[in-house]
Order: structure tokens, then sequence, then C-alpha cells
């Protein structure tokens, strides 16, 4: 499936997404994460965040696995490739509109 | 704080009861850690009651849009399933129509010749035996319309339900519809098509081997795929029916050239419908059909006094009349256009974006 039929992404899916792109991560740690990478501007429920990961799962961005490290029987939820694609696609977007946005700002007469 | 923490774990866990049973058993337990988690931090950082507002602001759209994608995917694996079931690459392939070959289009239209030819003769030049009044006489009707459509419905049926079939179907169940009315009993026959129409769904649904559905009803899932105008095509079988009610008056007022131009105009369109590629063109064509036809009611119900700027209903009808047709036309147009509405569903349901 082509990435780009996917994007724009919403701002909640872009931001799950990159939370999950350098290691997997449970539930909690990816609600902490987006918080704290949009700058509080973006803040997960419990009930918004596993909506957001169910849906990712049934399409296929995102697999859902035991975690190694953990004693306790816990889920973490790791990036696939496609999912992966897809976030590039839409940091590639959203350069390309910030790019845009700057040629006219500096092409503007002060 | 940490007796009031518990509570509200514990009404968490009463809510999260809300979810669908099957999301519940793969994330219940997930999202109750994660909300104890977060509950905890919030409680040492002080923020125990903007989490609490904040999960309870959430809570309702998340239940709203879990259950809303759920039905979606449902229907979504619905559908697919019937196009498995219905266009196994095991069936023959479905019969041509009017778009390839002008034979197809003449079996497509012959119905509406042979009823056109009927009425303009019945009108105009009175058979032998027509009693007056037969425009509303449902077992003269009966007579005509029974062994023009069952047989070739049934040997139709038999050959995949090629497309000539379905006007012969619109026809006769609008006449079932005229009867039952009259009879007041088209609510039980509404109700029962209705259902019929829920078991045909429901069992295709539920096979879990969709190529052990009957033949027959495999075929006509094939003929329906090749394009939904086919089932307004066949709603526009019941044109005959519909140009004799719009003409209410046509046994006392039967000399106006405006019946003539209506089954004309039904069968223009009819002959347009079958040669045309789009959806879109084939959808107006047959709305085009039935609104001349119908306009050709209104005007027989009308008396230009002088000239087109200035009409009268004529006398002994009234703007009842006008309401009536105006009424009618709007039924009609629905029925045909409803068909259209599984095309709408099916593209709502393909979930293009995650959220």
């Amino acid at each position: 499936m082509n990435p780009s039929t996917n994007i724009p992404l919403t701002e909640p899916t872009y931001f799950i997404l990159l939370s999950l792109s350098p290691k997997p991560k449970h539930g909690y740690a990816i609600m902490k994460d987006v918080q704290e990478i949009s700058e509080n501007r973006v803040t997960l429920s419990t009930g918004t965040l596993y909506g957001a990961l169910k849906r990712l799962l049934d399409q296929g961005w995102i697999i859902r696995m035991e975690e190694k490290s953990s004693s306790r029987d816990r889920k973490v939820y790791k990036l696939t490739e496609h999912g992966q694609r897809v976030l590039n696609e839409e940091i590639i977007r959203l350069q390309n509109l910030l790019m845009a946005a700057e040629r006219r700002v500096l092409e503007e007469p002060a | 704080m940490n007796s009031l923490q518990r509570i509200v774990e514990k009404l968490y866990r009463l809510i999260l009861r809300a979810y669908p049973p099957v999301y519940l058993e793969t994330f219940g337990d997930e999202m109750q850690n994660t909300f104890t988690e977060g509950l905890k931090e919030a409680n040492s950082q002080g923020k125990f009651i903007p989490f609490i507002l904040q999960e309870l602001y959430d809570t309702p759209k998340a239940l709203v849009i879990t259950y809303w994608y759920g039905w979606r995917q449902k229907v979504a694996g619905g559908i697919e399933l019937l196009q498995q079931a219905t266009s196994s690459s095991d069936l023959p392939p479905a019969p041509p129509d009017g778009r390839t070959s002008w034979w197809q289009v003449l079996l497509e239209i012959s119905m509406f010749l042979i009823v056109g030819l009927f009425l303009i003769l019945a009108t105009y030049f009175p058979l032998p035996g027509l009693h007056p009044g037969w425009q509303r006489n449902a077992e003269f009707l009966g007579n005509i319309i029974l062994p023009l459509t069952v047989p070739f419905l049934i040997f139709g049926l038999a050959r995949g339900l090629p497309r000539w079939t379905y006007p012969l179907g619109g026809l006769l169940l609008s006449y079932f519809g005229l009867i039952a009315g009259q009879t007041s009993l088209w609510l039980f026959l509404t109700i029962m098509l209705f259902a019929s129409a829920i078991l045909i769904i429901v069992a295709i649904l539920t096979d879990p081997q969709p190529s052990r559905l009957p033949i027959p009803l495999r075929r006509i899932g094939q003929s329906l795929s090749i394009g939904w105008t086919r089932l307004s095509f066949g709603v526009f079988g019941a044109m005959p029916l519909i140009i004799l009610m719009a003409f209410d008056d046509a046994h006392a007022n039967n000399r106006t050239p405006y019946f003539a131009l209506s089954v004309l105009a039904m069968i223009a369109s009819v002959l347009f419908y079958c040669r045309s590629q789009n959806i879109n063109t084939q959808i107006s064509i047959l709305l085009t059909g039935l609104t001349f036809s119908i306009l050709g009611a209104w005007i027989d119900t009308i008396s230009f006094s002088s000239g087109l700027t200035s009409w009268t209903t004529v006398t002994g009808f009234g703007i009842e009349s006008i309401i009536w047709i105006v009424f009618l036309w709007i039924q009609w147009v629905t029925i045909i256009l409803s068909p259209l509405v599984f095309t709408l569903f099916s593209n709502v349901v393909h979930v293009k974006r995650a959220m």
C-alpha cells in the first residue's frame, strides 16, 4: 500500500507514531511521551489513546507484543516498517509545508 | 488520598464496562493499568483533579468513536464478504446488457414498448371488450401484468438475472403494491419484503463458506454488483403503473395528447438508459424520464386560458390534483434514488484514515 495515500495524519496519530519511532513503548509511556514531544499541547486520555492504538493496529502501522524486560504481563507497541514509511511521508509533507511558508515569508518585503 | 484513589480506580473499572466486550477483552486490563499509573503520577504532582476531569471529558467521546469504528469495521467486513460471495470466479460470466449490444437493448426495452403500445391503444382507440375505468381495475391489470412478467422473470432468474429482467420485477412488485394498497395488505407485504431482504443478507454474511451459497443467489449478487443503477432501472419498471396513477382521470379525459407524450418519454428514457455507460448519466436519464412522464400528467390537469403564463386547473380537478402529482413525483424520485444509498454507504465504511 502506498503510504502517501494515508496522509495527512491527525495530530494525535502523528505524535503516537513519532513517539514509537525510536523504540517500542507501553501505553502509559506513549501517553507521557506524546505530552512531552507536543510540549503539553496534545494530552491523550486513556480512552483516546487506546482507541487510536486499536486503529493503528488494524491498519498494520504498529504491532503489539510482550515487553521483554518487564516482570509484569505488560504489552508494548512497536512501529512497523509500513508505519515508519507513513510517518516519514508525513514528516516530508510537513517539511515541504514549512519550507513553502519560509520561502514566502523571506520573499515578502519587510 | 489513597482511599480516594482506589475509589476512582474502581469507578474507572466500572466505566470500562461500557466499552464493547471484544475491545475490553483486548485492552481492558491495559487501560486500567495505564489509568492507574496516570492517576498515581497526577496525584504525586498535585494534578489529581485535572487528570480526572480530562478522563471524564474524553471518555464519552472515546466510547462513541470506539462503537462507531467497530460498527464501520463490521459493515466493511460484511460488504467484503458479500463481494467475495457474489463475484467468485467460478461463476459463469454475467449476461451482457444493452451497453454492448443492440439486441440486448431491444430485450430491455421490450416490456416498455409492449405496455406503452397497449396503454396508447387502449386510451385513444378503445379496444373491444375494454370496460371504462380499466385503469383502476386491479383484476384486469393483473391479467395483463402477470403473464407478461412472471414467466420471463423465472426465465431471467435461471439465466443469471440479466438486466432486461429488472423492469419486469419492478412492474410485478408495483402491481402487488397496488393491489395490496387497495386491500390494506400493503403493510404486511412491505414487512415480508423487508424481512426477506434482511434474511438473504444475513444468510450471506453469516455463511462461513460463501461458495456454499446457492448458485442462483450468487448470480443475483453477481448481476447486482455490475451496477446499482440496475435496481433503479428495476424500479423504473413500475412506470406504466405510475403513469396510470398520475393520469387518474385518463378514463374521463382521454383525448389529450399528454398521456401519449408521457408514455413516449418513458420509452425514450429507457432507450437512452440502456445505451448509457455512466452511472450518473443513467440515473439522470431515469429521473428525467420520470419527471417528463409525470409532467405530462400535470399539464393534463391544467388549462391554459391565455398563454403559458396564465393557467388554471381544469374544472373538477383543483389544486389537490397538482399536489397529488407532485407528491407522486417526490415519492418515486426517492425510490429510484434509494439504491444509490448502498453506494454511498459502502464509501462511508471504507476506513481511509486511522483517526
